[in-house]
């Protein structure tokens, strides 16, 4: 019921304000900081044209994205708590040259399918600084508190290549697939770590939609 | 609609006027606004894919809708940040968003652009605002919970955001707290009361809550076999022992209940008996609660200590496993240790600790402390050695470690002191530039070759003292250096410490908060120079965006004269918002003494906006309070009033009720009245005064009108009944001196049939006196503690002058004055003294009489007791009747007191070695220093008295036993016989009845508080 009414005043509120064409609002709150419903909207373009795939404008899109945003701009605010440093240009650039040489193989090619897809180079570099500076800084801050213990990877390697699968195969030799096998660990507790400090700090920062953009 | 501003934006930026929707319109038919409104999203949506349009074209008008808005035009458009001509573009659509946003003071902006047709684009930013927690109350319960519980558990805090989720979650914090005291199914309302200007909400929960439910059989769970009965006596959740029933739930009944029956437990030594409220279940139909309750008992555990004597109540402080209820070996390693400690301070410094557990047969596991005690010793000597900057004498009289004394007959000595001394003498020389010292100690058996003596060395290390080269300010103005400068304790030239940069960064963080910089940050580094002894240091200060004061909100006055308040308040409009002067605001509000609550906040604390409100949340006190008191006095104060014999008095016991009932906060403007009694076997005495304090809203003017009805034997004379009418003006001068004015008329009528003197002078000493007297006080107290003074000053002359003019029966002059100085001799010695001084003068020669009595009987000076000349006991001292020997006071006197005081034996039992002097004289031509009673009817030399006396700290002041000897104390002629027989005898008769008789040399003493 509350939802509804929530829904009613929020629908109530945009329709009695609209007089001319719509620009921007806001969409959710994160602390002191908004993110406005234009941003989703271009995020999710950039990603999609980052991906080369076309943009889908549908409710579990636009959630999905806005979830993302909500993330890395937690993990701006604890940076800038933090004093940790953004990404360089260079850093930034690199990261744009991986993304067009997968995707179109020229810097003209990209340039263009960009003006098509109506997204200026620079709304792609910030979003690539703002990737680049979330990946780094979560590596940086969380990274140190993964621990994989020698015994965690052989308990994987036990239950992974299981001898006894009949339709395993022979399995690998524990050395050669150890560095593989630790990784995968340290990604699955890294992710387990930033859970829980994204729980933890969405509850601190207070973040909230507004369901009259994200129902 | 144009606002006219100063600069560029002035006819820039419009409100809306002409967008105004019509709210009867749109209400008569949501479903159509619903329609509506679905299709401007699927639109909204559509755009949102692509850029806008109006991208790129300049910006010239931009609208604010509603019109209202929660910011002063100027911040608006300062926030807006969108200069006449810009071109459009997402980012500048953003950034007005998120400046807006920052401020605090909207929950959505939407922006919206329109065409122009002179090709510009109108801006509309729509806004919603934000609401701010106001004045909370919760209404309509019975307490327990009482109302500031129930405010606390809706976490809503003043001046903070105001949510719907955060009101729900306050509703069901609401709910719990009532359903905890009993209060099931209650209904709980908020009511909001909006204050559109300044956003804040104010809300009040009404609460219907039913009767309180009762408690009924509790159900224990536990695998254990239980008394259940003896269980639910012990939870204390009857009434009477179940005669009347069960009690009302209460969270702390219900909390006490499980306590109690966990203490029992723990009494049969289950220590580890785990007891747990698991469920509460409310029968409605009925309206109880069947508390169930589960119990563990465990095993039962023995404690035994061996080796050495320990009360039960020791084991309990020493041992945790009685306070934590359980037994692992972490907490026997800790009672061991707190055993050791305990027996070190007891002088046995190389005890030796071991326990053993085991458990026995039938499951109760033993719990075995072996104690080694050793040797007791005592420690005899403390040196300090490698110490050149600090003195030995500078180093000892802060540790905590002492050598053996009388107050300490084996000294104080423990690991844990050792400890705190060794990190004393640390402090001392890293706060002087010591940065390398370093300390240690070493114990000496045998000190002195003596088995039972030790010593104890301290060895100091100082290494080299490290200087302040330079030092720097940044981020400060040269203006404002001045005032930092005299704040700083790290000054060039001085020793470095990290200690006084903590300092210096407290100070001057204190400073810019209370010029309004609530985000003022520093920070300071220490460079090294090329002298291996000096640094220089540097201070950042950062003080970020100073905020000044939007309005001061007050809410919760509802008697009060809010007038009242506001001349209290030390914030003001357009000032910087500083939080010294909030903290004195409420310092001052408090001290009006008619608030149990004061709380302060900033709204909006958050928001990134220039000036802010500042709110003060008052709760005024209940209107009526009570107190009721009891006391008792003992000393020389009793006799028979029909047996004349004991004119000195007899040891008695006089207990003493006391009953105040006072209205506060009289009319709304912080005067109160009271009413109180006090009676006693010896006074009967009821009084009522009205205080106007803070008199005409000046904090240092007081004004009291007071007037009193007593029936007193406090002279053991006569009974005299006395009322007495008052006005006083109290005028504080400064923080130590006190000026009271005073006017009072009284009339003091003596009872003649409990009159003790010779029949003669009964007609005259009968006499009702009459007296108006105007009088001053100036009291200048400079103590440092009065209840127990160590140091410090003391004066008070009380000028009085009784005159007809004021419808005084009698003219007569009065002076009393009393200086009392406090001396400490070293760290444990201190030295007190007073004297007291009184005089009454006639100023008519028409009251002297050839009685010699000038002054009316009740008006004259007594002296002698506890807290005057301890050589007598109460009001014994001076003039006597000469045949029945009772006392009659005098027109001076004259005490002086001298005291030792000396702790004696740990930290709260001490004594005083003493030396009263003095008397009350007929008069002041009668006034002798000396030593020898002429006579025994003369009363007019020095009495002196030495004593000893014990104080016991208590929490309310020393408790005080003085015994004292009085070296030549005042024979005087009594009387033999019945007060019938004084009246009724003949002369001769009379005179074959007098004897003479003596006040003696010991006299006792009982009271509270120090002497003097």
């Amino acid at each position: 019921m509350r939802t509804r009414s929530l829904l009613f005043a929020g629908l109530l509120f945009f329709a009695l304000s609209v007089h001319g064409e719509l620009l921007d609002r806001i969409a959710i709150t994160v602390g002191q900081d908004v993110i406005t419903e234009q941003q989703i909207y271009e995020q999710l373009r950039i990603a999609a044209f980052l991906n080369g795939a076309k943009p889908e404008f549908t409710q579990e899109k636009l959630r999905e994205t806005a979830d993302r945003m909500v993330m890395q701009r937690l993990v701006m605010q604890d940076m800038r708590a933090n004093g940790y440093p953004l990404p360089t240009d260079e850093e930034v650039e690199d990261a744009l040259k991986q993304s067009r040489q997968a995707n179109w193989g020229s810097r003209e090619a990209f340039l263009k399918a960009a003006r098509d897809a109506g997204l200026p180079e620079r709304a792609l570099k910030d979003f690539l600084n703002k990737m680049v500076a979330t990946a780094k800084y979560i590596d940086f801050r969380f990274r140190p508190a993964v621990r994989v213990s020698d015994s965690a990877v052989l308990e994987r390697y036990q239950s992974k290549y299981n001898p006894l699968d009949p339709e395993g195969g022979e399995p690998p030799p524990y050395e050669d697939v150890k560095q593989k096998l630790e990784d995968e660990i340290a990604d699955e507790q890294l992710e387990g770590v930033m859970d829980s400090w994204l729980e933890d700090a969405r509850a601190r920062a207070g973040v909230r939609y507004k369901p009259e953009v994200i129902p | 609609m144009t606002h006219r501003n100063n600069g560029v934006l002035s006819s820039f930026l419009v409100t809306d006027a002409t967008y105004r929707w019509s709210r009867p319109a749109l209400y008569s038919s949501p479903r159509r606004v619903l329609l509506t409104a679905i299709a401007l999203i699927v639109v909204s949506s559509l755009v949102f894919g692509a850029p806008s349009d109006f991208y790129g074209k300049p910006v010239e008008e931009i609208v604010l809708v509603p019109r209202r808005q929660p910011l002063p035009v100027d911040n608006m458009i300062e926030l807006i940040g969108v200069p006449p001509s810009t071109p459009l573009s997402a980012e500048v659509v953003q950034g007005v968003i998120e400046r807006l946003y920052r401020s605090g003071r909207f929950e959505q902006i939407q922006v919206e652009a329109a065409a122009l047709d002179s090709g510009g684009v109108q801006l509309r930013i729509v806004t919603e605002h934000r609401w701010f927690i106001g004045n909370v109350h919760v209404e309509g319960v019975e307490a327990p919970p009482n109302p500031g519980e129930l405010r606390n558990a809706t976490k809503l805090t003043l001046g903070g955001e105001f949510t719907q989720r955060q009101q729900d979650a306050a509703v069901e914090a609401i709910e719990t707290v009532l359903d905890k005291n009993g209060y099931y199914g209650s209904e709980v309302l908020p009511v909001h009361e909006y204050f559109d200007q300044t956003q804040q909400v104010n809300i009040t929960f009404y609460v219907r809550t039913g009767e309180r439910a009762k408690y009924d059989t509790p159900v224990f769970v536990s695998d254990a076999e239980l008394k259940a009965n003896k269980l639910v006596n012990v939870s204390n959740w009857e009434r009477w022992w179940g005669l009347f029933g069960w009690k009302g739930v209460t969270e702390s009944r219900t909390q006490a209940g499980i306590s109690n029956i966990r203490r029992y437990f723990q009494k049969q030594n289950y220590l580890k008996a785990a007891v747990r409220l698991q469920d509460i279940n409310y029968s409605p139909d009925k309206n109880v609660v069947n508390p169930h309750v589960e119990v563990q008992p465990g095993s039962k555990v023995k404690v035994v200590v061996e080796g050495a004597k320990l009360s039960g109540g020791k084991r309990r402080e020493l041992i945790p496993i009685f306070e934590e209820q359980s037994v692992d070996r972490d907490l026997l390693v800790e009672g061991s240790h707190n055993l050791e400690e305990y027996f070190e301070t007891r002088g046995y410094f190389n005890a030796d600790i071991s326990f053993d557990s085991e458990t026995a047969t039938d499951g109760t596991q033993e719990v075995v402390y072996h104690i080694d005690p050793g040797p007791r010793k005592r420690l005899v000597d403390i040196r300090i050695e490698g110490n050149s900057f600090f003195s030995t004498k500078d180093i000892l009289e802060r540790l905590y470690v002492l050598p053996a004394s009388l107050q300490f007959r084996r000294g104080r000595l423990s690991e844990g002191y050792l400890r705190e001394d060794e990190s004393t003498i640390r402090s001392l020389y890293l706060t002087n530039g010591f940065r390398d010292i370093d300390v240690d100690y070493t114990i000496e058996n045998n000190f002195g070759g003596k088995e039972d003596q030790i010593g104890l060395t301290f060895h100091i290390n100082e290494g080299a003292q490290v200087f302040v080269g330079n030092l720097k300010i940044n981020g400060v103005k040269p203006e404002e250096l001045e005032d930092i400068g005299k704040m700083l304790t790290t000054l060039e030239s001085q020793p470095f410490s990290v200690v006084n940069a903590t300092a210096d960064r407290d100070n001057i963080l204190a400073y810019f908060y209370n010029l309004g910089y609530p985000n003022a940050s520093f920070d300071f580094k220490v460079l090294t120079t090329d002298s291996e002894n000096l640094v220089n240091v540097v201070y950042e200060v950062n003080r970020g965006e100073q905020t000044f004061v939007r309005e001061v909100l007050v809410s919760g006055l509802n008697v009060t004269d809010p007038e009242l308040v506001y001349k209290r308040i030390e914030l003001f409009q357009g000032q910087p918002l500083s939080q010294n002067a909030m903290v004195e605001t409420q310092r001052r509000l408090y001290d009006l003494g008619i608030f149990a609550n004061v709380a302060m906040a900033v709204q909006n604390p958050n928001g990134e906006e220039k000036s802010k409100y500042v709110l003060f949340q008052l709760d005024e006190s209940k209107r009526y309070s009570a107190t009721f008191g009891f006391g008792a006095e003992l000393g020389r104060i009793g006799g028979s009033s029909e047996n004349l014999r004991s004119a000195g008095g007899e040891a008695n016991f006089s207990p003493r009720v006391q009953f105040e009932l006072t209205r506060l906060n009289l009319m709304g403007i912080a005067h109160s009245l009271s009413f109180r009694t006090r009676v006693s076997s010896i006074q009967q005495r009821v009084l009522v005064n009205y205080l106007a304090p803070q008199f005409r809203s000046n904090e240092n003017l007081n004004l009291a009108v007071t007037a009193v009805g007593d029936q007193s034997r406090d002279v053991r004379t006569y009974t005299s009944r006395r009322f007495e009418g008052s006005v006083q003006l109290g005028q504080k001068l400064n923080l130590a001196r006190n000026i009271l004015y005073r006017v009072a008329w009284r009339q003091t009528g003596i009872d003649e049939s409990t009159l003790q003197v010779q029949p003669s002078l009964i007609p005259v000493l009968a006499q009702p006196a009459k007296v108006g007297i105007i009088s001053a006080t100036l009291i200048e107290d400079k103590r440092d503690d009065p209840t127990d003074s160590t140091r410090g000053i003391y004066t008070s002359l009380d000028f009085g002058l009784a005159s007809k003019v004021l419808l005084s029966g009698s003219d007569f002059g009065r002076f009393l004055g009393r200086n009392s100085t406090y001396h400490r001799l070293s760290s444990k010695l201190v030295l007190a003294r007073t004297t007291t001084f009184g005089l009454l003068e006639p100023t008519s020669s028409r009251f002297r009489d050839k009685t010699g009595f000038n002054i009316p009987l009740p008006e004259r000076f007594f002296a002698g007791g506890a807290a005057s000349h301890r050589g007598f006991s109460e009001n014994q001292a001076g003039p006597r009747d000469l045949v029945t020997g009772f006392p009659i006071g005098g027109e001076t006197v004259f005490v002086n007191g001298v005291e030792l005081r000396f702790p004696l034996i740990g930290q709260n039992l001490g004594g005083v070695l003493f030396h009263d002097a003095g008397n009350v004289y007929s008069s002041l031509s009668n006034f002798s220093f000396r030593v020898k009673q002429k006579n025994i009817e003369d009363f007019n030399y020095m009495v002196h008295a030495v004593g000893f006396g014990i104080r016991y700290q208590t929490p309310i002041g020393p408790f005080r036993v003085d015994i004292a000897y009085a070296l030549n104390p005042t024979d005087f002629v009594g009387f033999r016989g019945t007060r019938e027989e004084l009246i009724d005898l003949s002369l001769p008769e009379l005179l074959a009845r007098r004897e003479r008789q003596s006040l003696g040399h010991f006299q006792f003493h009982f009271s509270l508080g120090q002497s003097f």
